[in-house]
């Protein structure tokens, strides 16, 4: 059960960068080649940029012990499997199309303001509602989805609150900075990963921190990066529209619980 | 690792976790520019004014995509003016790219023989800097 929207943590100046919404469904045995041109056809007036990409593997969340361990499946292919990104026109959205995943894509552009949530959501939904429209004319069938995605990516930029791995423990809570004996030097490079499983199976919330370069400006940052996944309750719009606010929820609590409160105040936490 | 190639990650950055030659050059570059970014003014101690993030920029997007041509990591200097210029030297090849205050970038090669080659680049001229670049490591 969601808390109340109302008491969720709240930035004036939140480091969020991208956001990332999006479902995995069953293969479509009937997709090729030609559908990404078709669907780019639908959508070419407010998308009208696109650009190739390899394709992104099967990520399906398990649990429990029984839990099947992940393996690499080799396949003859018969056909090239290919991404594609297709590019708004206003520069700050992307949808990616493969033959197993839709995603909508929000990602800053110069000085913009994160829109919140609430403008984002609603057009990963237009997104989807005209991928599925396009299936359906296409007889392409109706895809069944088996997992959701909400994706949060922060930068921290180095000089707004670090200058080196030293500062590391006035970012984040995990981790302390601390050394037993005080034989190691500061570190180089430090990644924290970590999961949190979300209750009653319902998903898994992965928290990445990493150095990084930023390839548009060479800036040296620290990405933060908040994914949570898991199965909707029905493959319909409805479902996963309500798994998307969970995953949110959990995204945008555990940044807050996994950030300090130095940096809660440099970012003007409101609540 | 270039983040963008396996997830749904849009925005490009490399990790420096790995420590691969491309991420290591990048991070040379970036320390760098790092500095001229914090130079403030009368940094030349003749009244020059801070160099301004469109250039910077610029310069980031033509370098970026040289960290995995093997080259050494450049000189980069801010000139008079409010440009950037970086230059490499190897094996008696040189290349000078510099990016005027205006955003126009020009050029100088000098090969190995002493034969100079020099001009003005096209905007945002990534694909050119990248083949010049490339003479530079060919046949080292």
């Amino acid at each position: 059960m969601l808390s109340s929207q109302c008491e969720m943590p709240e930035f004036d100046l939140p480091p969020v960068i991208e956001t990332a919404l999006g479902v995995e469904f069953k293969p479509l045995q009937a997709w090729d080649m030609p559908h990404f041109g078709l669907f780019w056809d639908r959508i070419r007036e407010d998308f009208p940029q696109y650009a190739v990409q390899p394709p992104m593997a099967s990520q399906i969340e398990a649990f429990g012990p029984t839990a099947p361990q992940p393996r690499l499946d080799i396949q003859l292919m018969s056909r090239p499997e290919v991404r594609c990104w297709f590019f708004h026109s206003d520069a700050d959205r992307l949808i990616q199309v493969q033959r197993d995943r839709f995603i909508h894509n929000w990602r800053k552009a110069g000085d913009q303001k994160y829109p919140r949530y609430s403008e984002i959501k609603p057009k990963f939904q237009d997104g989807w509602a005209r991928f599925r429209d396009f299936l359906a004319g296409e007889a392409l069938g109706t895809p069944e989805v088996v997992q959701c995605e909400v994706t949060y990516i922060n930068h921290i930029d180095i000089e707004r609150g670090w200058r080196s791995m030293a500062d590391l423990a006035d970012i984040v809570s995990p981790w302390s900075g601390q050394s037993t004996d005080g034989f190691l030097p500061i570190p180089e490079g430090v990644q924290v990963v970590s999961t949190y499983l979300i209750p009653d199976n319902k998903g898994r919330l992965h928290v990445t921190l990493q150095p990084a370069i930023r390839l548009s400006d060479l800036r040296q940052v620290l990405q933060l990066t908040l994914t949570a996944r898991g199965a909707p309750r029905e493959s319909d719009t409805a479902a996963i529209l309500e798994w998307l606010d969970l995953g949110h929820e959990w995204v945008v609590r555990g940044f807050a619980d996994f950030t300090s409160e130095r940096m809660h105040a440099l970012w003007k936490r409101r609540r | 690792m270039l983040l963008t190639a396996t997830s749904t990650q849009w925005t490009g950055v490399i990790s420096l976790v790995d420590q691969s030659s491309p991420a290591t050059w990048l991070r040379a570059v970036a320390q760098k520019l790092d500095l001229i970014r914090s130079a403030g003014p009368n940094w030349d101690h003749e009244g020059g004014g801070p160099i301004e993030p469109r250039i910077l920029n610029i310069a980031s997007e033509l370098l970026a995509p040289l960290a995995s041509l093997g080259l050494p990591v450049p000189r980069i200097a801010p000139v008079l003016g409010g440009g950037i210029q970086f230059e490499w030297d190897v094996a008696g090849k040189e290349l000078e790219v510099e990016i005027l205050p205006d955003g126009t970038v020009e050029f100088l090669t000098a090969d190995e023989h002493g034969q100079v080659e020099e001009g003005r680049l096209p905007d945002i001229p990534i694909r050119e800097v990248r083949s010049l670049a490339q003479r530079l490591v060919r046949n080292c």
